[in-house]
């Protein structure tokens, strides 16, 4: 198990304007991560976000894939360092290459867990293509339960089923 | 809960549906998430970062 604490990782920076956190790589790539409040929309009493990131320029990769990952880390584990914290995620899809998104994320995962926080995992059709989802809580969250009932909730429906 | 829908399609035929809202909800909701995430997307793809960004619907927050 690699210990966070000595993951190299690009310094982050929260954009108070953009309300986002960023990093930009020795290469001047820059990743935007975001974090939006669901709770309202879920109904939950609790911090509950949908994550995203995203790369500018968007077609161009770091040559620093490690650092990128451990940044990635990094931003992460400070996210669940409050631990009543709970995240969603959705694979992006628009150009066909979620499966591989899940993949690269299930190999962090397993690389870098250290059994504090737990996942629960779904797809669904959107548009016809299938999609994944992923929700990741602390084990220590006091609303497990819930929030597992949530995201079976918004994941095990027939969407587009018309 | 149920709504009942008038919908009016050329020539003329009305038609009637009940709408059971507690369905819809969660499909809803993952739409509203998938569409923030190509909002906020097309922003920076255009923009280069969120800079300027603003939304009355997207709650983007600072969790630590």
């Amino acid at each position: 198990m690699i210990q966070l604490d000595s993951l190299d990782h690009f310094e982050v920076i929260f954009n108070e304007e953009s309300l986002s956190y960023e990093f930009t790589t020795d290469d001047t790539i820059k990743y935007i991560i975001t974090f939006i409040d669901y709770a309202q929309v879920i109904e939950v009493q609790f911090p509950f976000y949908a994550f995203g990131i995203e790369r500018y320029p968007e077609n161009e990769r770091s040559i620093s894939n490690n650092k990128v990952r451990n940044t990635v880390i990094y931003i992460l584990s400070k996210f669940f360092s409050n631990n009543q914290n709970a995240l969603v995620a959705i694979y992006d899809s628009l150009d066909g290459k979620q499966k591989s998104r899940k993949r690269l994320f299930d190999r962090w995962y397993h690389l870098f867990n250290d059994g504090s926080v737990s996942k629960e995992e779904g797809c669904f059709n959107s548009c016809e293509e299938e999609t994944y989802a992923i929700v990741i809580y602390s084990n220590r969250n006091n609303n497990i339960d819930i929030i597992k009932e949530k995201f079976n909730y918004l994941i095990n429906q027939d969407f587009f089923n018309s | 809960m149920y709504f009942i829908i008038l919908t009016v399609y050329l020539p003329y035929k009305i038609r009637i549906m009940k709408t059971d809202t507690s369905k819809n909800k969660p499909k809803a909701i993952v739409q509203q998430m998938l569409d923030d995430k190509k909002v906020i997307r097309e922003y920076i793809k255009k923009h280069g970062s969120l800079k300027g960004f603003g939304s009355d619907t997207i709650r983007l927050s600072r969790p630590f």
